[in-house]
């Protein structure tokens, strides 16, 4: 791995709601750091603080919602210092976004090429013949058939994968660093899904841009990336590579999610997680996964466990660690 | 907002929360569980406090004026008063009092007094016609928006030649047919002011028809009447309730238009638009207060219905369609 | 004809009688466009469902598993009569339900519900939850008010509610809660069976789980039988007896749920299990075959067999003859040209 392009530090947006009266801590304390090329996912069910987590590393947040701590360094430089008319020369240009609906990221006036073409116009300075040949060469790495004849089309001309592909081109327009991609696939088939996941792989390799992968789905955590937050509740619960997290987790509620997934080819009773997550206007004392948690004592009502190393490269925050690593082990 | 409940449940016996976890999720995770245990009077202080003030206030005036008029009036609007014979305003005289403070009209009778009388033609005209109008424009809309095909296209062309003929000009149309009668304005304004709740609550009822609820009713055997009354008009009445809101307002410059014109409400019962049309002659010499007092009644009434409207749909429709 | 071969009718048409649902060549085209009004134009014809044939035995689950636009929805609309077939017929306990009228298709609502996908718009937004649950029973009973009371707070007990929740309104639960209320309105009278249209798809993980080891307890409990469609091929897997992989309106193959996982004989199953995310990062499959092109609408599918233009193993004929379906020793029905009939 090489350079690091983002460093997210504590990172804590809240909602304020009722008058200030109700607060709602969306976004508690988030770490990352991000590397070029490197894929993270952050995985979470609804409600755990994923989407605003990824709002405010563009600063994009809805009234109401702010940033209320740590820093965000994007290239060195920590662009919650900046004001909002420079974050727009940042947004395009060295971040850009892939959202989950393409029907609706997608402007339905607007042909394809104006619309691929806006950010290289914009932070590029690409102009007619260059920019033309640019948005062709886009089109191509999306793999969209006859570019030259689709670029003077209209989105509700597209099917929902090609949408979704004319998306990562659009997101690929200003040549940015970083991609933040939210649910990307939900709305596709499996087979288009899994075209897609293809094809963003392959334009990572070739640009080396570094992907944040915001999903509830573990099967794409597994297959894309290469580092993996799970939320909870708004805050990190873990943290660590793929290959640590499913094969080795150490938090119940990771442990939990994987085992609560179908798998293919196999019956067993999948394990449940009773409960609903917590209101995030309304967290209990202590551990916010303690009431759905198997293993879960007094202390952990009474006491939030602190994010801490319990490996090279692994965080995670539960006070029983060493108990769910034992019981692991028998089992 | 309940955050006493919440906090009660967080001190439930742990143990005993974890092990009927399912059952503690599908009682705790229920917001507003404790709706029913505030007080009814606490709830109606509640939405009386958030209730906009001046459309609030105007329209209450308004109705309580109709209902108390014969306690309020100081004088009986249909005779002249008696021994006074001028226009002007009693105060505006030397040594003059507020016993006619708007002054009389051309027959005698206190302009004031009428005033209030006529808030009571206003009123009921106001709200049975755009009642009428919302009744007849449910059914239509409903029944074109559930049934579709050829019922809907007939009934949507209805709509489209309705609107093209002038409502004003129908109405009057309609008025001179039927004889002029308070109870037949309410009829008239009825039939000519249905279209707008057709057309709207038609396509409110063309994506209800689409939900799933409507399809698994249809799944358990409910019979037409049965989802179009339990399931497609609770749908559509809150925006059934603020198109009305917003009714109300040309419904009653329409009564007061006829009623000005002359196939309104028929003399000698005060009604704001006839009033106008009786001050109108007034106008020449000079004496404008008598037009002026039933026009800002009119005005201040239809901003009012106007203001409330307004305010009911930013409450009942958040997505704020343009109804 | 020989009394021999007339009793064999006669025992397999009890046998088919056992099951609950045998659906048998079912067709359903769709005109394409909108008619305008009086005005008929030279109509096309959406083949959503194209020639279906399958049955579902009590207490059975049948995954059925496709793309969009296979058709799979208009089948479960089909079932639930809530679109009328263009031929075909579909038998539900031996009896024909597709030109049920009045009476004898409300008779026929009793036993046949389903759950779909959508938890907010399958519960109307101003009823009560008593209400929503209790609908099936004020329509086909005449319960009294404790009765129907009774019933409704015994199938919340089934679903994982408490009885509390009947005076609230949907919009006071999450997503899964509602997907449970949902269930507990289909189960209210003698359901023998469930169309679960993607019942699971729009929950969360933790909460999928739960709702799916609820519908497996409840199958076991009560024997009824699932028809559940899907596009997430472990979920379908984890919940069919046996699984029918549809394209373009047509059923490619289907065989019992963990033959079919382990050993993908068309190119199409192939491709979806192929395409199906890993559940663990070391078991990242190779998805380098996979088809290119995208899904042709079913207004104008590939002449053949419809999934050649996509297959990697297409041969001459497959452009030109749509495979017929063969039994393979095992059971399963394929209908491909890499595996012709005797």
């Amino acid at each position: 791995m090489t350079r690091e392009i983002l460093k997210v530090k504590d990172l804590a947006t809240h909602y304020t709601g009722f008058g200030g009266s109700r607060v709602v801590k969306a976004v508690d304390e988030v770490s990352f750091s991000l590397e070029e090329g490197q894929t993270i996912g952050i995985v979470g069910e609804s409600g755990c603080g994923k989407t605003t987590l990824c709002l405010s590393l563009v600063r994009l947040l809805a009234p109401g919602a702010q940033i209320v701590g740590g820093s965000i360094e994007l290239n060195g430089r920590d662009i919650l210092k900046l004001s909002q008319k420079e974050m727009v020369e940042v947004r395009g240009k060295e971040i850009a976004m892939i959202l989950q609906d393409p029907m609706t990221s997608l402007n339905p006036v607007i042909n394809i090429e104006t619309q691929v073409g806006e950010a290289a116009f914009k932070h590029r300075g690409l102009r007619s013949s260059t920019l033309r040949e640019r948005v062709r060469q886009l089109l191509e790495a999306v793999r969209i058939p006859s570019p030259d004849v689709r670029m003077q089309e209209f989105p509700h001309q597209m099917s929902g994968g090609m949408r979704q592909r004319i998306a990562g081109a659009v997101a690929l327009s200003g040549e940015p660093g970083i991609i933040i991609a939210d649910e990307p696939t939900t709305s596709l088939d499996v087979t288009i899904q899994a075209q897609y996941l293809d094809l963003l792989r392959r334009l990572q390799k070739d640009t080396g841009v570094g992907l944040i992968f915001v999903t509830h789905d573990l099967g794409i955590v597994a297959k894309m990336c290469d580092d993996v937050i799970v939320m909870y509740a708004g805050k990190t619960v873990e943290k660590g590579s793929v290959r640590e997290i499913f094969n080795n987790p150490n938090h119940p509620y990771t442990s939990a999610l994987i085992r609560s997934v179908p798998k293919l080819g196999s019956k067993d009773p999948l394990y449940r997680i009773e409960g609903q997550p917590p209101d995030l206007s309304n967290l209990p004392q202590g551990c916010s996964f303690a009431s759905r948690c198997a293993i879960a004592d007094d202390h952990c009502f009474e006491h939030e466990p602190p994010l801490i190393e319990v490996g090279p490269r692994r965080l995670a925050a539960c006070w029983k660690i060493e108990e769910n690593a034992a019981s692991k082990e028998q089992a | 907002m309940n955050v006493p409940d919440s906090n009660n449940s967080t001190k439930m016996p742990r143990k005993a929360s974890r092990k009927g976890a399912l059952e503690e999720a599908s009682s705790g995770e229920i917001r507003n569980a404790n709706k029913d245990s505030r007080s009814k009077v606490r709830a109606f202080l509640d939405f009386v406090k958030q209730l906009p003030v001046g459309s609030t206030l105007i329209l209450g005036i308004l109705v309580f004026f109709a209902i108390c008029a014969p306690l309020l009036a100081p004088h009986d609007p249909i005779r002249p008063v008696e021994g006074i014979y001028t226009y002007t305003p009693a105060a505006w005289k030397d040594g003059g009092s507020w016993a006619q403070w708007l002054g009389t009209d051309f027959l005698g009778r206190d302009v004031w007094s009428r005033i209030i009388y006529g808030a009571r033609v206003s009123v009921i005209v106001g709200l049975t016609g755009t009642a009428a109008a919302g009744a007849i424009g449910m059914v239509m809309g409903v029944v074109a928006g559930y049934f579709g095909g050829w019922v809907d296209a007939f009934i949507m062309r209805v709509v489209d030649a309705w609107l093209a003929i002038p409502t004003l000009v129908l109405a009057i149309l309609l008025s001179m047919t039927l004889g002029a009668s308070m109870w037949n304005i309410v009829l008239i304004l009825g039939v000519v002011y249905w279209t707008r709740y057709a057309r709207i609550l038609r396509g409110e009822v063309l994506t209800l028809r689409e939900r799933d609820f409507v399809k698994l009713a249809e799944v358990a055997g409910a019979g037409r009447i049965r989802i179009i009354t339990r399931h497609i008009i609770p749908n559509v009445f809150n925006t059934w309730m603020v198109l009305a809101s917003l009714t109300v307002g040309v419904v009653i410059v329409a009564e007061a238009s006829l009623s000005f014109l002359g196939v309104g409400v028929p003399a000698p019962q005060p009604a704001w638009g006839s009033m106008l049309n009786d001050a109108r002659a007034q106008l020449l010499t000079g004496r404008w207060w008598l037009m002026a007092a039933p026009a800002v009644a009119i005005g201040l009434t239809v901003l009012g219905a106007n203001l409330f409207g307004d305010w009911l749909r930013v409450k009942l429709d958040p997505q704020q369609r343009n109804l | 004809m020989s009394d021999a071969s007339h009793e064999q009718i006669a025992q397999a048409e009890t046998l088919k009688n056992a099951k609950t649902l045998v659906v048998n060549d079912l067709v359903k085209h769709f005109p394409a466009g909108r008619s305008g009004f009086g005005v008929k134009a030279n109509k096309q014809w959406v083949k959503a469902v194209d020639g279906v044939s399958f049955d579902i035995a009590p207490g059975e689950t049948l995954g059925l598993v496709g793309e969009s636009g296979c058709g799979k929805s208009t089948i479960a609309k089909l079932i639930l009569r809530l679109e009328d077939p263009t031929s075909g017929s579909i038998k539900f306990e031996g009896r024909e339900i597709t030109d049920l009228k009045g009476d004898q298709l409300k008779d026929y609502r009793r036993s046949v519900q389903a759950v779909f996908q959508d938890p907010y718009s399958s519960l109307s937004p101003r009823m009560r939850v008593h209400d929503i649950v209790a609908e099936g029973l004020r329509i086909h009973t005449d319960y009294s008010k404790s009765d129907v009371r009774t019933r409704v707070n015994d199938v919340l007990a089934l679903a994982g509610l408490s009885p509390d929740v009947g005076r609230l309104y949907p919009h006071e639960f999450s997503g899964g809660q509602r997907q449970r209320i949902a269930i507990a309105k289909a189960l209210v009278l003698d359901t023998k069976m469930l169309i679960l249209d993607e019942a699971v798809s729009a929950l969360d993980v933790s909460i999928r789980a739960q709702i799916i080891t609820l519908l497996k307890d409840l199958q076991q409990e009560l024997g009824i039988a699932y028809l559940y469609i899907g596009h997430d091929l472990a979920t379908v897997g984890h919940l069919s007896d046996r699984v029918m992989v549809m394209y373009l309106g047509r059923v490619l193959e289907l065989d019992d749920s963990i033959e079919l996982v382990r050993n993908p004989k068309h190119p199409y199953t192939e491709a979806l299990f192929a395409a199906a995310l890993p559940s663990n990062p070391d078991h990242i499959g190779d998805t380098s075959e996979q088809p290119n092109a995208e899904v042709p609408t079913a207004l104008a599918p590939p002449t053949g067999c419809h999934f050649h233009p996509r297959c990697q193993q297409s041969m001459e004929h497959c452009s030109t003859h749509f495979p017929q379906e063969v039994k393979l020793t095992g059971g399963r029905r394929i209908s491909c040209h890499l595996y012709p009939g005797d």
